[in-house]
């Protein structure tokens, strides 16, 4: 019954998100232009609208079939959290990478981001990631910057 | 002048240069997420400056009709569209080549492209001025209800939860309804980021939700069976047969046709048009259910399309002058650099120059398809590599894309961001398409409804009082209710 105990969650979130958006974000986030017609924050509404009452919607689903599956959340809640660690700790590195970008240049810090990718995805031989990341991420770098003409905010190295 | 006249001046090796070496760049430049279309033509534009007349039109026409097949290398092989267009094409693409399958849905890509491409030039050489005139009719209320008609064909590719693909399309309408409001100008969820006042860019949520999404599916796997050596099919499954391509005729000359006619319209573009051929599809296939799992149907619908709107955007520009999207507007540039100038008067005055864009676009494609046919074992290579070396180099190709979009860190971030809301969705059974079409067509929806309302004082009623918009309307109800009703009946025969 992990998938209903997931849906009812996820149903449930997508819900509260849709009910924040439609009473606190949107009367802070649109400007409001009080004689219009159909103003700026009648899309917004509407498409907030839908959503939260689909969720709804599905969120009653999903209790009604736990219900019949005769299991409650009672029971224990089938969710791990750990699952989702390796996720987290690559995120957490390319926001690392971005901001190390400003201060090292794109090309090293491309170079020392896919080091680290490719040992953290698995690939093994220390000295096999290094040669492809060092070939790639130079490749790569040239091929944008100098054939297509991208330009890339300059490092300590001036690349 | 003549059209034989015309014909003989491309027996010449600097034009069949120019043909090769545009569409060289161009599969290129579309393969590279980043590098749109535009930009590849944009970037190719001041050494066609240099070139005679004809040369440089058949570059540029081969660079046009390179880059609408190129985004599709990146959308089969790596689940990221190369280009917007391309996004249609990964659905089904992408599957196949995670079975296994990569050289036979590239191969259905090319093919479907030069089809696709020929179909769209023959409705421009034969239909250019009348088409044009038909454009012209398009109001806000019909644009509205062509809008429509696409957005409840979601229903249809919402996999197993319509409810879930109704919650999807929501989220792509309200991610598009970030930025300067399209009426009033006033912002909308910016959060007093200026990044943020042109709205998200489209790039970041392609890849973000396509790409990103998978490389984080990708990574649940574990460490071990990324670094497995990836299984390949036998080269008999991994072929695209003669015989089997045939059958799809159908469904490349209709897709054909639909991506000619969105791409006569103004602002709405090869990404619309290849969901909209692809959705229309599935409506048609008896493999309706199989869509999204990767089957050949999907690829040769979505590039049919996105190729034969390279054909229909160029019926605006010729006969009007007025181009329809970005890249017309760049060739507009380049044509009148050559002194040529679109337009009503060109058919009268300089019937040779229109011969000549004709020709190089259909030329172009018989080109792309000698290209492409060598390029696709070269290009089908990378599914042999492992996960754990092609996941890092494709994030990192992520990255790169969608920063060179608009040279801003902020766009990568928003690709980030992204990238978690499609994880999310797709971890938790919600289909990721219903987004993506409704973000692509969310704003122009959005603003062809507003300005209808406030064009007329009639309200709502200005959709029904105009016939081709009361026609799209009630073909958008129509299809609806056809939709839920069939998607009941399967509920039932499968509970049954």
């Amino acid at each position: 019954m992990k998938s209903e105990q997931q849906n009812i969650i996820s149903g449930g979130i997508i819900a509260l998100i849709s009910i924040i958006v439609y009473f606190i974000i949107i009367p802070m986030e649109v400007k409001l232009k009080p004689d219009a017609k159909v103003g700026p924050e009648f899309f917004p509404k509407l498409a907030v609208f839908t959503i939260g009452v689909m969720a709804l919607i599905y969120v009653i689903i999903q209790v009604r079939n736990l219900r019949a599956a005769q299991v409650s959340f009672k029971d224990g809640l089938m969710f791990n959290v750990k699952e989702y660690t390796a996720h987290i700790i690559f995120i957490a590195m390319t926001v690392l990478f971005l901001i190390l970008t400003r201060y090292l240049g794109f090309a090293i810090s491309a170079v020392l981001f896919l080091i680290s990718l490719l040992f953290f995805f698995g690939s093994k031989g220390a000295l096999k990631n290094i040669i492809i990341a060092v070939l790639y991420g130079i490749t790569v770098y040239y091929v944008f910057s100098n054939v297509l003409k991208v330009r890339f905010p300059p490092g300590i190295l001036g690349i | 002048m003549e059209i034989s006249e015309v014909l003989g001046q491309f027996v010449d090796i600097s034009v069949i240069i120019g043909l090769f070496a545009g569409v060289a760049f161009g599969i290129i430049g579309g393969a590279l997420p980043g590098i749109s279309p535009s930009m590849t033509i944009a970037l190719l534009l001041p050494v066609t400056l240099y070139l005679p007349t004809i040369t440089a039109i058949a570059t540029l026409m081969g660079s046009y009709q390179g880059a609408m097949f190129g985004g599709s290398v990146s959308a089969i092989l790596i689940n990221t569209p190369g280009t917007a267009s391309a996004a249609a094409t990964a659905l089904d693409g992408y599957p196949m080549a995670q079975k296994g399958q990569a050289k036979r849905a590239l191969q259905t890509a090319l093919y479907s492209s030069c089809l696709g491409g020929l179909i769209g030039t023959i409705i421009l050489l034969f239909s250019a001025q009348f088409l044009a005139k038909v454009a012209l009719k398009f109001g806000p209320p019909e644009y509205f209800g062509l809008m429509l008609l696409s957005l409840t064909l979601i229903a249809g590719i919402s996999g197993k939860s319509m409810l879930r693909g109704i919650i999807s399309g929501g989220l792509g309408l309200l991610f598009a309804t970030v930025g300067l409001d399209p009426i009033y100008g006033s912002t909308r969820f910016t959060f007093g980021n200026i990044n943020l006042y042109d709205g998200i860019n489209t790039l970041s949520v392609f890849i973000g939700v396509f790409a990103l999404s998978e490389i984080m599916i990708q990574l649940s796997l574990g460490r071990v069976e990324l670094d497995k050596k990836p299984k390949v099919a036998n080269s008999n499954t991994n072929r695209l047969k003669l015989k089997e391509f045939l059958s799809q005729k159908t469904n490349i000359l209709f897709s054909a046709v639909i991506g000619s006619l969105i791409g006569i319209l103004p602002g709405i573009g090869g990404s619309t048009a290849s969901f909209m051929a692809y959705i229309a599809s599935q409506k048609r296939s008896k493999k309706s259910e199989e869509y999204g799992t990767g089957i050949i149907e999907g690829v040769a619908a979505a590039e049919a399309a996105n190729n034969a709107v390279c054909g229909g955007a160029l019926v605006p520009m010729l006969t009007l002058g007025i181009p329809g999207d970005v890249v017309t507007a760049i060739l507009v540039g380049a044509l009148i650099s050559h002194g040529i100038k679109p337009g009503p008067l060109l058919f009268v005055e300089e019937i040779g120059s229109v011969y000549t864009v004709y020709i190089s676009l259909f030329l172009a494609v018989i080109v792309l398809s000698v290209v492409g046919t060598f390029g696709i074992p070269v290009f089908s290579k990378v599914v042999t590599i492992r996960k754990s070396i092609l996941l890092p180099l494709v994030f990192i190709i992520c990255i790169i894309g969608t920063y060179a979009s608009k040279s801003n860190y902020f766009d990568v971030f928003v690709m980030l961001f992204m990238g978690c809301v499609g994880f999310a969705l797709r971890k938790n059974g919600f289909p990721i398409p219903p987004l993506v079409i409704a973000f692509v067509i969310g704003r122009s929806l959005e603003s062809n409804l507003r300005r209808s309302l406030i064009l007329d004082s009639s309200g709502a009623l200005i959709f029904f009082s105009r016939p081709l918009s009361a026609v799209l309307i009630i073909a958008a109800i129509v299809s609806t209710i056809f939709m839920v009703r069939s998607n009941r009946r399967h509920k039932r025969k499968k509970e049954a």
